[in-house]
């Protein structure tokens, strides 16, 4: 789905004059919210928890080439594998890394994007691919991933991802493609008999997907500028009076900046991924213990305040401990809010505390397995339901010859 | 969830369980559609996400609105605006025949819906009586977005088991994977004459074939003459050759001669031919519809 005329409120509501304003939405239902504010690149959440911004770089570029690399092996479309960098790179500037691990959150985004894009796999799949690509990448022997109680967790783990970037990006999963535009706009030109720059141009695309432009321009620019970059490297020239571009609705400037934040990435060096993983360890340790005490601090806190209200009814006893908690958690505030309207801010702000909390009160309970036990049974008719409508894919080993099955996607 | 004060269960949704619910703030009724997160399962169920992420998009009169998303642990709450009752429903409750007006009404509404949704390009994929919502106002709204897509980028096959076999166009059950908007136009069709019969089926089809022989029995087996490229289809296997009885009139003896004409430009074989929602809108037949239903633009 792309961003076109979406509804926007005022319309909306004149299609029910009669109903009063509703404050229902605590997730903010549209799509304009893609792009960030520059302040968002600024101070990210995981700088906030300490890291740098070149472990940050370092870790979304190779978040994103994990994704890739899986995407590859699980034959995926390459639009499900460019869906999947999307929303691993906008839950980073609402989550911290130290927080939230990179590499479950990026096998979170490839599980979703295959299902948003009509092409699902299964978690299964996604967890041995990834297991695959980290042997292959420490150089060790291949062996398949045993299935214990630390698979069993890592699946919960992968699950429990992608609602969490559902839930940052207020379900908004359709991302509009630049890819599909580059072919538009090469035909326009009538250059797309030119395979070398249909074929650079999306390989910068692709490439592109590593940095941030997708969060500050529109995929009208980004096909632009792709085409840009690579008309200059093969040193063909295009339209100039005017300007090609201009057709577009895209300038000069916004093009330049993207094909900087492009060139840049080629500039970096080969990411290490066990460097990376240290430094995020490292501050994931602080910020345990940071959270360990404040957590004590709370229980105190809320202790003390329920002996304060012993008095008044027994139900209002649960409410006074949320509000405790409300008032304490937003020392974090959710900057998922940052994909939204400034006049939803306050809205956004206002939920998430809630949802923290929840959070917090379902860990406490953690033995609800002989419920679900229960559910189970139907539950899998469900999903039997779903399978008819996925294809099966079994062997992820098979899948290493799909590299040419992806160069021919991209011919196309 | 503390918000809404759960009244009763209204049925089972897709992929789990509608409750009818009161927002104790408001005191407005909602529909809520609870889906179950179980943490062995592959995650949210992709019927839930697309309807989530479609319906969001979809703010219209003839669409029911999806007004928010709780989200817990353990499952996910989709609120819904409520509607009384849905068409099935409808059809059940009426004693004796449908007034050809509320025919009209329910129609055109249908086509404006859907209309909309093509227009923002989604496809609903869906389309039954179960899933028309009906309020006590004569508003006629489409839900249950769980099989629906957006199409557009890029243009690709589709999964095929879509549709209930009875609303199923004979594209589909031929195996056709690069369906489009017409795939509702067929639905819209069936409905149409489901209507005109207050709440007869037309194609009650038990099997894949049962069902292609009773639409070719109506409109004629199609040939590469009347359908270029039907033989290229998927699934295609030849059956046998009924000429077209065009007896629409004996098919739905009430519907005026306008409304037949509608009825057969949108059960056409060919999906390159069947008539998209916006032209449908335009037709002859909706020329003296009542002006409250049509003029109540959104």
């Amino acid at each position: 789905m792309t961003t076109t005329t979406v509804q926007n409120q005022p319309k909306a509501n004149s299609s029910t004059p009669a109903k009063p304003q509703k404050t229902y939405g605590k997730i903010i239902l549209t799509l304009h919210n893609c792009f960030l504010p520059e302040s968002a690149f600024k101070e990210t959440p995981s700088q906030a928890d300490g890291l740098d911004v070149d472990t940050e770089t370092d870790l979304r570029i190779l978040g994103c080439e994990m994704i890739q690399t899986a995407g590859i092996l699980l034959k995926l479309p390459q639009v499900a594998m460019a869906t999947g960098q999307i929303y691993l790179q906008r839950f980073y500037y609402s989550k911290s890394f130290v927080r939230y691990p990179m590499e479950t959150m990026a096998m979170g985004s490839i599980y979703l994007a295959s299902k948003v894009e009509e092409k699902p796999c299964r978690i299964r799949d996604v967890i041995n691919v990834f297991h695959h690509i980290k042997q292959v990448r420490a150089q060790k022997t291949i062996s398949p991933l045993i299935v214990d109680q630390n698979y069993i967790e890592l699946k919960n783990q992968v699950i429990k991802a992608e609602r969490r970037i559902l839930k940052e990006l207020g379900f908004c999963v359709h991302v509009k493609h630049p890819h599909k535009l580059i072919v538009v706009y090469l035909q326009l030109l009538q250059y797309e008999k030119n395979r070398q720059l249909m074929q650079m141009a999306w390989n910068y695309m692709n490439d592109a997907l590593r940095t941030d432009v997708f969060m500050r321009f529109p995929p009208e620019t980004i096909a632009c500028a792709c085409i840009y970059l690579t008309a200059r490297k093969i040193g063909l020239p295009l339209p100039n009076n005017p300007h090609w571009f201009l057709l577009f609705k895209v300038t000069e400037e916004d093009i330049r900046e993207v094909c900087m934040r492009i060139l840049q990435l080629y500039k970096r060096a080969k990411v290490n991924p066990e460097e990376l993983e240290a430094k995020v360890d490292l501050l994931r340790k602080v910020y345990q213990a940071n959270k360990h005490m404040q957590a004590q601090k709370e229980r105190e806190n809320a202790k003390a305040e329920e002996k304060k209200a012993e008095s008044p009814t027994a139900s209002t006893s649960k409410d006074i401990r949320r509000d405790t908690k409300k008032e304490k958690s937003p020392k974090t505030p959710p900057l998922s809010s940052k994909y939204h309207s400034h006049k939803s801010k306050k809205e956004r702000r206002s939920r998430s505390p809630y949802e923290r909390k929840r959070e917090y009160s379902s860990k406490r309970h953690k033995s609800r397995s002989r419920e679900r036990e229960l559910d189970r049974s139907r539950e899998r008719r469900m999903e039997d339901k779903r399978r008819n409508m996925s294809r099966k894919y079994d062997d992820y080993e098979r899948a290493k010859s799909s590299r040419d099955s992806r160069d021919e996607k991209r011919k196309h | 969830m503390q918000k809404y004060e759960k009244l009763e269960k209204i049925g089972e949704g897709t992929y789990g369980t509608v409750f009818k619910a009161k927002n104790k703030e408001t005191h407005e009724i909602v529909a809520l559609k609870r889906v179950r997160l179980d943490d062995d399962d592959e995650g949210v169920p992709s019927s839930a996400l697309r309807e989530i992420c479609l319906l969001k998009e979809l703010k219209h009169k003839n669409i029911v609105r999806l007004y928010d998303v709780l989200h817990s642990e353990k499952k996910l709450t989709l609120v819904f605006e409520h509607c009384d009752q849905d068409l099935k429903k409808y059809f059940d409750s009426l004693n004796g025949e449908i007034d050809l007006d509320v025919v009209k009404s329910f129609m055109y509404q249908l086509l404006r819906g859907l209309a909309f949704c093509h227009s923002h390009n989604v496809l609903h994929r869906d389309l039954k009586p179960q899933n028309l919502l009906i309020n006590k106002n004569g508003e006629l709204k489409l839900a249950d977005f769980g099989l629906a897509r957006a199409f557009g980028i890029p243009v690709k096959c589709y999964s095929a088991e879509v549709v209930t076999l009875w609303y199923r166009p004979p594209d589909v059950l031929f195996g056709a994977k690069l369906y489009t908007t017409s795939i509702d136009m067929w639905s819209a069709g069936c409905i149409f004459a489901e209507l005109a019969n207050s709440g007869r089926p037309l194609f009650p089809g038990s099997d894949v074939e049962d069902q292609l022989k009773r639409i070719f029995k109506l409109l004629g087996t199609p040939n590469e003459g009347t359908w270029p490229g039907v033989t290229q289809l998927p699934d295609y296997k030849p059956l046998p050759v009924y000429q077209p009885s065009l007896g629409l009139a004996q098919v739905v003896p009430r519907l005026p001669a306008r409304g037949r004409d509608l009825l057969a430009r949108l059960l056409t074989c060919n999906p390159a031919l069947r008539m998209p929602a916006d032209d449908a809108m335009a037709h002859a037949y909706f020329h003296d519809l009542n002006p409250s239903v049509k003029n109540d633009r959104c």
